[in-house]
């Protein structure tokens, strides 16, 4: 527990300004060469012992924050740089440490009216499902807290960006578009909050990226009304332990390959959209009992939203994320090992509003039924798991500036 | 009101467009003229009634799902956005910040059609009526 005074709400204050004083347009700063950014605050307030982004239980929490600056660079039509810097502040498990969230360098081999084909090299955004690309720029997300079925905040390093290289193609014809990003990658897993999703703890050894693979098929119909989606993932990932099992774990793989179906409609006024994952995990090598397992996780997610004016959007979610489909109450978890059942799943009702100020300033403000399970509450911030609760609440407010 | 396609006169584009291709040049994915010219793609604000009409009469899609198509490329590093002209309020706010005149009221059409026609490879969109002989118009296929 950090009573900082960092809590005094400055940011939304900086976020007003920016939105209400500079309704700045992207910049470009000279001829092929732009640079855009955003900056959003938000506000949890939650129920029975529950804490999301830091300690939000009791009169809420201002420890969340996304920052994030990205500077783009054509020279020539078929060449393109881009960089962009995060800081995101959420509760215990992230303090607004810089981040490098990608880096590339994009080659685009063929361009024509109906065809693109080109490779990025290094660091580079997963190709995700329908919102991991710009998942931590809350103007392109559909609430406050993304969907966590698909995006849980948990596994959010593994999912963002990684080291590798990624190939991608287009196609368009009346029958409709299809596009193709396929790629050998490095997750981004030597970090705390890999290893408490990954491993369920932090333990004294680190977790070492192997080469993994990630593709996403989009075919969307001509005027993009309906866009339909899979993506594959083969995650891979060592574990490299520091001491002797067993002080330790033992010398572990784990292997993550979930599978992500993805659909959505869009019409002027209303979008309707859906993702299901499988996610199988399996654990081999780490020695300890119940270390090595094999395991399938399921979740999925139906969302409506309504544009009712320019200004005016509302949203309507239900939300579910199993980690067992063998267990889906976690009953027999908590059998074996004594563990609250509740950990090992979340269902979620979701209603939100939101109001665009301005084109670069926007408002959010959204109300979650959990009405069971805790499956995305980081650890950092609920240290004693014994303490939380299987039903609660969560409220929200968020102001987002981009430019 | 009808919106027609406009182009830098100097630009490497002919008499008409296939829809096809003002679609790829519009969704960010089409970066040159078929001599290799830089294409310089301008819009207008997402809520003003020209581009929405551009948007759903010519292009046939909703300006909601432009905008999340050019946050994609911006955010994801894997493209980049088109040029939004200044909005009339930021005309209007820019030209009475100047000493002097009386401050003309300026509608952002009149930009679009200024950064067209004063931009090498540049193409926009306007109503019909703004047309006059520093932009050229394309017809649409």
């Amino acid at each position: 527990m950090r009573g900082r005074p960092s809590n005094l709400p400055w940011w939304p204050a900086l976020v007003l300004w920016l939105g209400l004083c500079r309704p700045a347009l992207a910049l470009e700063l000279f001829e092929g060469f732009q640079v855009h950014g955003f900056l959003s605050q938000g506000y949890f307030l939650t129920s029975n012992h529950n804490n999301l982004f830091g300690q939000s239980t009791r009169g809420g929490s201002l420890d969340f924050t996304e920052i994030g600056v990205n500077a783009s660079w054509v020279p020539r039509p078929n060449l393109q740089f881009a960089v962009q810097g995060l800081s995101r502040r959420a509760g215990e498990a992230a303090e607004g440490e810089p981040e490098l969230d990608f880096a590339l360098l994009d080659y685009t081999a063929v361009a024509t009216e109906d065809r693109r084909i080109g490779v990025r090299f290094g660091r580079v955004r997963f190709p995700f499902g329908l919102y991991n690309d710009t998942r931590d720029v809350a103007f392109t997300r559909p609430s406050i807290l993304l969907p966590q079925s698909i995006y849980n905040e948990r596994t959010r390093e593994l999912a963002i960006s990684g080291d590798g290289i990624m190939l991608y193609g287009e196609e368009r014809s009346t029958w409709g578009n299809l596009a193709l990003e396929l790629g050998p990658v490095l997750a981004r897993v030597d970090n705390e909050n890999s290893e408490l999703a990954l491993l369920f703890g932090d333990f004294p050894g680190d977790l070492e990226n192997r080469w993994s693979f990630i593709g996403r098929l989009m075919y969307s119909t001509p005027r993009e009304a309906l866009r339909l989606a899979v993506t594959g993932v083969r995650l891979e990932t060592d574990y490299n332990p520091r001491l002797a099992f067993p002080d330790d774990l033992g010398p572990g793989k784990d292997l993550f390959e979930p599978v992500i179906f993805s659909a959505q409609y869009n019409a002027e006024s209303w979008s309707l959209t859906g993702e299901y994952a499988r996610r199988p995990i399996k654990h081999e090598g780490f020695l300890e009992p119940g270390f090595d397992f094999d395991i399938v996780g399921e979740s999925y997610y139906i969302q409506g939203i309504y544009r009712i004016d320019p200004h005016w959007e509302m949203v309507v979610r239900y939300d579910v994320l199993y980690s067992d489909v063998d267990d889906r109450d976690g009953t027999k978890t908590e059998a074996a090992t004594g563990l609250p059942s509740h950990l090992l799943f979340a269902k979620d009702w979701t209603v939100g509003v939101r109001y665009n100020i301005t084109p670069s300033l926007m408002a959010r403000a959204e109300y979650h039924n959990v009405y069971g399970g805790t499956l995305f509450l980081f650890p950092q911030d609920n240290p004693d798991i014994f303490a939380t609760e299987k039903k609660w609440d969560i409220f929200a407010l968020l102001l987002s500036y981009r430019f | 009101m009808e919106v027609v396609v406009a182009v830098n006169p100097a630009a490497p584009a002919g008499e008409a467009i296939a829809r096809n291709t003002l679609s790829a040049i519009f969704g960010m994915r089409l970066r040159a003229w078929e001599n290799g010219t830089p294409i310089r793609v301008f819009v207008l604000p997402d809520n003003h009634a020209v581009h929405v009409m551009f948007c759903k009469q010519v292009l046939g899609v909703f300006p909601h799902q432009y905008r999340t198509a050019w946050d994609r490329l911006v955010y994801s590093g894997t493209g980049q956005a088109p040029l939004e002209v200044a909005t009339e309020e930021e005309m209007r706010a820019r030209l009475a910040g100047t000493r002097g005149e009386a401050p003309v009221v300026v509608g952002s059409e009149e930009e679009m059609r200024a950064r067209v026609a004063g931009t090498a490879g540049a193409i926009g969109y306007l109503s019909r009526k703004m047309i006059d002989e520093s932009v050229t118009v394309l017809a649409v296929e």
